[in-house]
Formats: structure tokens, sequence, C-alpha cells
């Protein structure tokens, strides 16, 4: 009956239609290809300059110089100096790592167990996946930025509680792309026949099933790579992100925002460090989704 | 051959949206360039004005007009002694009057009182109530009234828990005199410093709706008030001094910050804007004069003093000579503060004790540390993130510290927390913070510093301050109060109780065609005196 | 149909009790007293402990929640602690403006990625396709508060007649003083929509229907409007109420950026000031919300595509969701 159900459901939007597949699959690679190549330009100019940063640094990153706070770039300090003199190139360059910290560990948290709820509910589906809706659905319902709140109020800023209440928000996300992968996959007849042989359930995910929605979930972990370091700036922006002696592009963006007249560059330069990682992973994500309805047609 | 040039398109687009971007950011770069030139001139001027206040005296007055005025806080209750928010009191104090009125130079002035005296060791103060006085329900104000106000807020009616004011819980028993028109107030034990409480504001008898609907004696009557919105009211025609307020309308605009507003202060569209910082005066000069106010902040750096390392004098002193405090000013308040040397700041006149010499030395700092032997000491200060200058004070603090070789972790916690976790729990090791004085009462300050306080939330404990500070509140002679509190002041500096930063100023952006906003030694926005050129 | 809506509103009881229930669990843990933060720091002990008998903070977790859900049953939402008001009424006056924020966002939102997803669907792959998505794509990826300021400051535009509380859809000027609000929380979720509808579009083009209709001798705009477009609502559709919730419950930052007074502005104060009714109220309302758009969306769904089931929207829904989760509910949360 189920069976039955889904057939008529695949016909109204994606029909598996033989010519689209062998249309798309020489269009896709290219397209992917293309994707792919923007998006790891986008990401390697951070990289760069962190890596330069390892090596030379062209000022200190905390101490002050109240002779020079405010400097408009020049030859001396490329993007200016803030409202304590500091060189603004500097802290840019040295804050990639901690930002790029942060979004990671957000999404260690949200894949891992957006995965467990994820394929539990797509797997046995029933009560298991009902409960595990209706737990999506609470979260989805609390606005981010309160969760921050409240996470900030009871712990104390940090990079911890930053990672924790993000990582918490970013659960259902995860858990939806899994669900609709493993609902997808579970009524084809190599699972069937797997059952049928025996293989126990946790095999049948782990080894079967899960490789199937892999290219799928790199391609949501990458968006939520990027989406991470945006919500970490959201957060930083209403002060709930990390405290002011850690520097991560959001804290400066934060920082930032109370001189925007007198010094708009010290805004500018985290500003266009966020846009262009971020641009980066969207391209990455976006080839990783291409290849991924490429495969589930073929 | 086809990629290549799909390729070469989204190059060509990013490069011109960062063109686009940092285009922008040159413009406004030059502007500001040119801004900061002319910084020191403007400052001078506003110096030059000042010192010669007469000269506005001489604007004409006009009556009329309407004022919106930008605050930055949400208001809570509209009760005089149920709000609690500084930002609520300054706002309704235009719709009350006190028995005496606090001067802008610190004085007291009568004021629903037409005289008061008192007895000699300050436990009888006596009032004589002004007659012919109308609230704005157009009732007359009686003696009555004056006896249930400070009734209520000594916490003496029969239904009422605990005094709403606390520093009014030491009055034994308020009597009046209705055919002497007097009121007489006997205190459990003497305080000098009561006539300062006396600006309480008169409130109309078994009036229950003060919370919603505010009505006193003041200048202006309360029309409209819209949570997160705004507060409106319209002068009081019927005011019993010589003259009404100059402006027929006064909007209290809610917005969420400074920063947030300052585009509309940039096109003028707020007539009075407090609390600026003096970096955001130079973007706004060309349409608003800015009056330089004191603050009633005495900004500090609280050491746990029952925590290690900070129960080491030692360590306290050197910490005291490591901090920079002109360096500070210059960065988080752009050089409009006041360095101070112990818990008392210059807005309390007398009771300042200006002789304290600064004690900035970082060399022989770092010695006595080495010498008693702390090396690579870390510490953390825990801030209320909701306080901009405190975090920037905490972050240039740092800065200092690591030139001594003490590493110090900012750790930012909500306001709420800050309270409860380190006000009151005392769970902390050192933190920035500002204590306020709500009166000019120099005991509300150094309350915080007097070991068998609630408020004393750095634990200092000095047997000598402890008795200075007693023998005080019942001292009645001024001359001698103001020894005793210059005494206390030293041993605050001597035992090195914390690290006194700052008494921050504020600057009030006025548009330039008003005259007369008068600023006072305590937070309130005074719309009587204020008028159009 | 009566029995789909009953299955629904169950659901709906039930996420909500589950919301209830996080605040309630979060408010135990959090630090921080409401009488002590709103006395202040020069506020005595007796002074504090009077206020925190008449505000009841110290029953028991049991009790409160009691007490809660006996006066939510009668539609009492409680009282305020921080405004001294009931949460009903300061709800009521803080609502207006976000809900007619957001239905102009959403307006925008229709009235710009429509069109562009039309042009850009015209030829896949084209030079002027790729700019349009690169653009979108980009406004996607610059910080929503950050997107906020750059407006402000290009358009140089003022707040004061936002903030003075006449916004609401029925005000004259209404139009002209939210355009860069709506703006901003429209720009980045254009390219969202779009994106679904040009992918949708493109699906139905390569449909064997769409061939016929082309031997059959139909017009270019009559094949595109009158089997392409409407064929590709039901995602976009989908797409639209997602972003409809998330613009409900997240103005946070919009209006803290362009001084509104609205519910984000209202949560923010209410949390820092640990006024407990207001949090739970404004969360309830924002809940209702999102869940009462996405049933809207699944009737509407089976308006324009009949073979839809009610019954099946959850299967239905479940293949959507390959394409649209991981685009959506990502972004769904940051946007805030």
């Amino acid at each position: 009956m189920r069976f039955k159900r889904k057939d008529k459901n695949n016909q109204i939007s994606f029909a598996p239609d033989v010519q689209r597949a062998y249309y798309r699959a020489s269009s896709i690679n290219k397209g992917a290809k293309i994707q792919f190549r923007i998006g790891f330009v986008l990401l390697a100019i951070p990289l760069v300059l962190f890596l330069i940063n390892i090596f030379y640094r062209p000022y200190d990153t905390t101490s002050m110089n109240m002779s020079e706070r405010f400097v408009t770039p020049d030859s001396k300090h490329w993007f200016g100096t803030d409202n304590y003199g500091r060189d603004i190139f500097t802290r840019v360059m040295s804050g990639l790592p901690l930002t790029i910290i942060i979004s990671i560990g957000i999404n260690l948290i949200g894949c891992s167990s957006g995965l467990l709820i994820g394929a539990l509910s797509g797997y046995y589906g029933g009560t298991v996946d009902y409960w595990g809706n209706r737990i999506s659905d609470a979260l989805l319902s609390i606005p981010a930025i309160l969760m921050g709140m409240l996470f900030v109020a009871t712990f104390g800023n940090g990079i911890w509680q930053v990672i924790v209440a993000l990582g918490i928000m970013f659960i259902p996300s995860y858990m939806r792309v899994i669900r609709s992968g493993f609902l997808e996959y579970r009524q084809r007849n190599f699972v069937k026949r797997l059952q049928l042989l025996g293989a126990s359930s946790g095999r049948i995910i782990w080894r079967h099933l899960f490789p199937q929605i892999r290219t799928r979930l790199m391609s949501a972990i990458a968006l939520g790579f990027a989406n991470a370091i945006l919500a970490e700036s959201s957060l930083s922006f209403l002060g709930l992100g990390v405290p002011p002696s850690q520097i991560t592009w959001g804290r400066m963006l934060k920082d930032a925002q109370g001189f925007l007249f007198q010094a708009p560059w010290s805004a500018i330069a985290p500003g266009l460090m966020i846009v262009t990682l971020v641009l980066g992973s969207f391209f990455i994500s976006n080839g990783l989704k291409q290849i991924s309805q490429q495969r589930s047609l073929a | 051959m086809a990629k290549h040039k799909k390729i070469m398109q989204k190059v060509l687009i990013i490069l011109s949206l960062v063109l686009f971007l940092t285009a922008c950011g040159k413009k406004d770069a030059e502007k500001d360039t040119k801004n900061t030139e002319q910084t020191d001139q403007i400052v001078s001027e506003d110096d030059a004005k000042k010192d010669d206040g007469s000269l506005e005296e001489q604007a004409e007055p006009q009556q009329g007009g309407s004022v919106i005025v930008g605050i930055t806080q949400e208001l809570d209750s509209l009760d005089p002694y149920l709000a609690a928010a500084a930002g609520t009191k300054e706002v309704i104090y235009n719709f009350f009057d006190g028995l005496v009125k606090l001067m802008p130079d610190g004085t007291f002035e009568p004021a629903l009182a037409e005289s008061f005296n008192f007895s000699d060791d300050a436990t009888e103060f006596t009032f004589k109530i002004r007659t012919g006085v109308k609230f704005h329900n157009d009732t007359e104000l009686t003696i009555d009234d004056v006896v249930y106000s400070l009734q209520r807020a000594a916490g003496m009616l029969p239904d009422s828990k605990a005094a709403l004011i606390p520093q009014l819980a030491i009055i034994e028993s308020v009597s009046g005199d209705a055919e002497a028109g007097t009121v007489t107030v006997k205190l459990k034990e003497s305080d000098a410093d009561f006539i300062t409480y006396m600006t309480l504001a008169i409130i109309p008898q078994d009036y229950t709706e003060q919370a919603q609907k505010p009505i006193g004696t003041g200048p202006f009557i309360f029309t409209e008030y819209k949570t997160q919105q705004h507060l409106k009211m319209k002068r009081n025609a019927d005011y019993w001094r010589d003259r009404t307020a100059y402006l027929d309308e006064v909007t209290f605009m809610i917005v969420s910050d400074a920063d947030a507003a300052i585009m509309d202060l940039q096109e003028g569209n707020f007539d009075i804007f407090p609390y600026l910082t003096m970096d955001k005066a130079e973007l706004l000069k060309d349409k608003y004069d800015f009056i330089a106010a004191d603050s009633n902040m005495v900004q500090i750096w609280g050491l746990n003093n029952q925590r290690a390392p900070f129960d080491d004098p030692v360590v306290r002193k050197a910490l005291n000579m490591a901090v920079d405090k002109q360096m500070l000013i210059d960065a988080v308040t752009f050089g409009e503060g006041r360095a101070l040397e112990s818990g008392m700041a210059p807005p309390m006149q007398d009771y300042y004790n200006a002789d304290l010499a600064s004690q900035y030395n970082p060399e022989e700092a770092k010695k006595m540390l080495e010498e008693a032997g702390y090396q690579d000491l870390k510490i953390e200060i825990t801030v209320p993130g909701d306080y901009v200058i405190h975090v920037q004070t905490a972050e240039v603090l740092a800065a200092q510290l690591e030139q001594i070789g003490v590493t110090a972790e900012v750790k930012t916690v909500d306001w709420g927390t800050w309270l409860s976790d380190v006000y009151m729990g005392r769970n902390y090791d050192s933190t920035v913070i500002a204590l306020t004085f709500d009166y000019v009462a120099p005991a509300t300050v150094l309350r915080h510093y007097y070991s068998k306080s609630d408020n004393n939330f750095i634990n200092f404990v000095n047997t000598e301050f402890d008795e200075l500070y007693e023998s005080a509140l019942s001292e009645t002679d001024h001359a001698k109060r103001v020894e005793l509190y210059h005494q206390m002041q030293k041993i605050l500096q001597d035992d090195a109780a914390s690290v006194f930063l700052q008494n921050p100023g504020t600057q009030t952006a006025v548009i330039k065609t008003l005259g007369g906003y008068t600023t006072y030694p305590q937070y309130v926005q005074d719309m009587y005196t204020v008028y159009y050129k | 149909m009566a029995r789909y809506i009953l299955q629904k509103a169950g659901q709906m009881l039930i996420t909500l009790l589950l919301i209830v229930f996080i605040v309630f669990i979060m408010f135990e843990l959090i630090p921080g007293n409401p009488a002590r933060i709103m006395l202040g720091m020069n506020a005595s002990q007796e002074q504090i402990t009077a206020l925190e008998l008449e505000l009841g903070i110290n029953e028991p977790l049991p009790l409160k929640i009691k007490n809660y859900f006996a006066g939510l049953i009668q539609g009492d939402l409680g009282r305020s602690i921080r405004f001294d008001k009931p949460v009903g009424e300061l709800i009521g006056a803080a609502a207006p403006t976000t809900f007619s924020l957001a239905i102009y966002a959403f307006i925008l939102i229709i009235v710009l990625s429509v069109p562009l997803a039309l042009l850009a669907a015209r030829k896949q792959g084209s030079f002027f396709d790729n700019s349009i998505r690169f653009v979108t794509e980009t406004t996607l990826a610059i910080p929503p508060f950050f997107m906020a300021i750059i407006l402000m400051l290009i358009f140089r535009t003022t707040q004061l007649g936002l903030s003075s509380g006449q916004g609401n859809l029925a005000s004259p000027g209404f139009l002209r003083q939210f355009l860069m609000p709506a703006l901003a929380i429209a720009l980045s979720r254009v390219a969202m929509a779009m994106e679904f509808l040009r992918d949708a579009i493109i699906e139905q083009k390569r449909m064997f229907y769409t061939r016929a209709a082309v031997g059959k001798g139909a017009t270019k705009s009559r094949i595109l409007f009158f089997h392409i477009f409407r064929n590709s609502l039901v995602p976009f559709v989908t797409v639209l109420g997602l972003i409809l919730a998330e613009v409900f419950g997240g103005s946070i930052i919009i209006e803290q950026v362009f001084l509104l007074p609205g519910l984000g502005r209202l949560l923010v104060t209410a949390v820092e000031a640990r006024d407990f009714p207001l949090t739970q109220g404004i969360i309830i309302l924002i809940a209702i919300v999102v869940i009462v758009v996405n049933f809207l969306v699944d009737l509407i769904n089976q308006f324009i595509d009949p073979r839809i089931r009610l019954s099946d929207v959850k299967s239905e829904k479940s293949n959507l969701w390959t394409q649209l989760s991981y685009k959506l509910k990502f972004r769904k949360d940051i946007k805030r």
C-alpha cells in the first residue's frame, strides 16, 4: 500500500525519467566542476591570508596604540586601524581559525545529533518518527537568537556556549536532510533483500543506507558550514558571541558597529571576509548537490 | 573555451563588487579624516561656551513648541516609588515635585516645602508645606498628601511589606499639623543625608493608578505612553512656580541604542539626545550643541578581596600602579572622563577628596609582583556584556596588564547573571562596573566598601574604614563629615581596595535652536528649563 | 479533511506543549533574579524580598507550571514583570509592527523572485542566468544585520517614523517608511525563493507534456504560464511558506537595527529582564504562526495540484524535503 502511494508521488514531482537523466548527466558534471572551482578559489583567499599570518604578522593583534586609532586604510595599514589603533588587516588574518573552529564545532554537534535522530526516524518510521518530528518542529519554532540568549545568560559568553547553542539549533535541519534520504532509500528493493537476508538494522543503516546519502550530507555540511559563520556573526552582533579577548570576524563586526560612521573600514574588512568564505562554501555545496541529484537519478 | 569565458565573467562580477564596496569605504574615510582634524577645535569651543554660561541665557526664551527626546532604555513602572530603572526616573521627574529640589550646583532649594529645618542631631525634620499648589487632577495639595507620600515611600502604610525607597526605611514616624501647615519627620537614627532624599516625588493621596497614569504637581502632565515606542507629556498650565514650562509638548522616544539612532541624529530628527560619547559629537556637530555633563558613576575595577591573588594587598597595590587611567579614558570615553584615585567622584562636591595623587608606575608594579613571587599571574575580569563601556574598559585593562606580565582573560556575562553571580553571589575574580549614586549622598557610594553592607561585593574589610563610615552617618557638622569622608577615601587608596578608574563624562546633544538645557548631579532630563531660542 | 485538520491540531498542540516546557526548563536554569534586575544595584535586601513575594518568583516549579497552564486555559498569558502590564496587551501592541513588516517583506520576495526566476529559467546556464544566480547568492552570503546597515548607509534612511509606532499596513506612508527594513529581510530570501522556482521551472520544461504542448502548437507564453509555471508552484509555495514563518519569528535583528517596536525587540527585553511570562507569551505566538503557516501551505498546495491528497501530505512533503531542506531549514535559523 505504502509502496504504491510513493510511486504516485514520485510521478508528481520527480519522475525518474530516462531521457531527463541522460540529458542531465552530461550537463551537471560540467556545472558542478565550475561550481567547485569558484568555491575553492573563494575559500583559498582567507586560507592564504591565514597561512601568511602564521609566519609573518605585520602588527601585534592585541597591543593598543591610541595615537594611531581610526587610521584610514593606507600603505601602512591596508585595512586601516580600529578604535584602539590595532591593525585591522592583522586581526582579520588571525581571526580565521577561531571563526572556522566555531563553525566546525556547530556542525559537528548539529550533524552528529541530526544523523542519529534522522536515521532512526527515517529508518524505523512510526512512533520514533512522530516524536522525532515533534522535537524538531519545536526546535524550529524557537528563534535561534532566543536560544543563544538563554545559553549565554546561563553559561556566560564563550566559544563553547556559542557552539552548543547554535549546534542544537542546527539539529533539525540535519535531521530533515538525513530523514528524507533514509525515507527515500529504505523502500528500495536492496534494503528489503538485506532485511530478508537477516542483516541487522544497525548494519543496514550504517553500511548500506548511509553511503547512499553521503554526498547529499556533504552538500548539507558545506552549506551548514557557511550558515554557521553567518549565525555566529549574528549572535555576536547582539553581544551574544565570543568574549572580546577572542578574535572572530563576527566579533570584529560587532566592535566596528559603534564606529560605523567614523571608521566604516573597520566593518568592511571582516564583512568582506565573511562574504568570501560563505560564498565559497555555497558554491561547493551547490556543486555537491548537483552531483547527488545526478546520482539519485542514475 | 566557453567554460573559461564563464569563469572570467564570474571573476569580473566579483571584482566589480569588491571595487564597489571599497569605493564606498574610501569616500567615508576621506570625510572622516576631515572630521578628526577639526575635533580639537570643536572641543575647545564647547569648553568656552560652558565657562560662559550667561551667554546662553541672553537668548530670548520663546514660549511654546514641542521637542523629541531620545532615550535608550525601556521604561518600567511609571509610579515614582516603584520605578527602578534610572531611565524611567529621569523621564517621570517632569511629572513631580519634591519637598526640596536639587539644583545644578548640588545644593538643595525648598520646593513644595516653603522652608524646612532640622534638629541638631539630624533626627527630626520639619517642613512648612506650600499652599495653593494643585495636582494634575485639579485637587489641591494638602498636608495629608505629603504625609501619605512619605509613609507610602517608607513602607509605613498598613498593607506595605517594605520601604519602597530603601533610604527612607530609617523614618520612625511622619506627622502632619494641618493648622501650622507643617509636616514633621522623625528618624530612628540620625542621618545627615536625609534632606537629599526629600526630592522624593509628592503624590496625591489614595490615587491608585500612578503606574499607568502618573499624577503629580510637576511642570508637565502625562498624556500617553506606549511600550517600546514613546511617552508624551504636555505643559502644566497651572504650575505653582512663577512661570510654567516653556515647551508645550515633550515626546520621549524609546530607541534600542544610540548607535542605531545615529542616522536620525544626523538628520536632526531628535531635539535632545543624552548620554552620547565624544566621538559621536564629531559626527553631529553641525546640527547639535554638545553639553558635557557629569555622570553619577564611579567606574571601578572591582577586585574580589577574598580571592587569591587579590587577598594580598601587594597584588592590589601593584595592579593599581599598573593601570594608565588617562590612556583608558582616551580609549573608552574619548578623553571625556576624570581619573579617580578613590571611591568618590567629583560630582560629590566637597565630599570628593581631590588631593589623592596618581600612583601610575608600571615598572615598580612589575618589580613588586616579582618580589612578592607572583610570576605569570593569570586573572579573569568578568564584565556585564550589555555595557559597552565596561567591556571596552576591560579590554584596555587586559592590554595594559600585558605590559607588566599579567594575563587577563575578559569574560562577558549577561546583566542579570552579573547581578546574581558577581554582585550578589560574589563568585568572581574581578569585575569592571560603575557604582552609581541616586542622591548626592556620599554614603550611598561608600556603602559598597562597608564590611557589614549587603552591597560590599568586593569583600573589602577594614575596621578603621567601618568606624569612620559609622561615625560619618551620625555626624551632622558638614565640615567634620567632609573630613571623615576624605579620610575614608584615603584608606580606600592606601589599602588598594580595588582599582578606581574614572568618573565618565557624558555628552548630551541639544539641537542648535534649543536653549536652557540644564544638567544636574543626578540623572534627570529637566524639560522645565528648555526653550526655543 | 476534518480528520486531517484534527490530526494537525493534535500535532500542533504537542509541539506547543514541548516549547512551553523547553522555555520553562531554560528559565529554571538561568541565573538572574527579576526582582534584583528591576531594582538595580542600590536596592536593599528587604526591597528585593518584598518584590519577590509579590511576583511569586520563588514558588516551586510544579506549582508555577500548574498556575501557568491554569491561566493559559483561560486565555490569560499572565502579567509581565518588566513592564508591569498584562502580557496580552504588550504583545497586542508589538505584534502589528512585526506582522505588517513580515507581510510587506513577503510581498517583496514574491514580486522580486518570480520575474527573476522566469528570466533565469529561460535559458539554463546562460550568462544572464549565471549572473542573476551569482548576485542572489552573494546577497545570501552577507550577514543580515550587515545587509541592513549597508542599506541604511547607501540610502541614508532614518527610522524615527518607524519607531513612532504608527507602523502598520493601514497607516499612510507605510510603504515608503518600511521599505528599508522590509528590503533588508527580503533580499537574502529572494535568492532562496528564486532558486527553487527556477529549478522547478527547468525541471518542468523537460517534462513530456511540455513537448506535447509545443507540438500542439501552443504559444511560448501560454506554455510558460498555463503549464510550466503552474506546475512549478508546489515547491515554490512550500518555500514561501517556510520563508513567511521564518520572517515572523526572525525579525529580531532587523527590529534592533531599524528601531522597530516589534515582537523581536520585546523578546530581547523580556529575556534580559528574566521576564518569564512575557518570554513565554511571545514564543507561543511565534510558534503558533510558524505552525499555522505550514498548515496553510499544505492546503494551498492541494488547491494548486489536486493530485496531492492531504492525507498524503506527509510523504509528499518528505519528497519535497529532499530538495528543500538543505537550502531552507538551515538558513531558517540563521537569518534571525
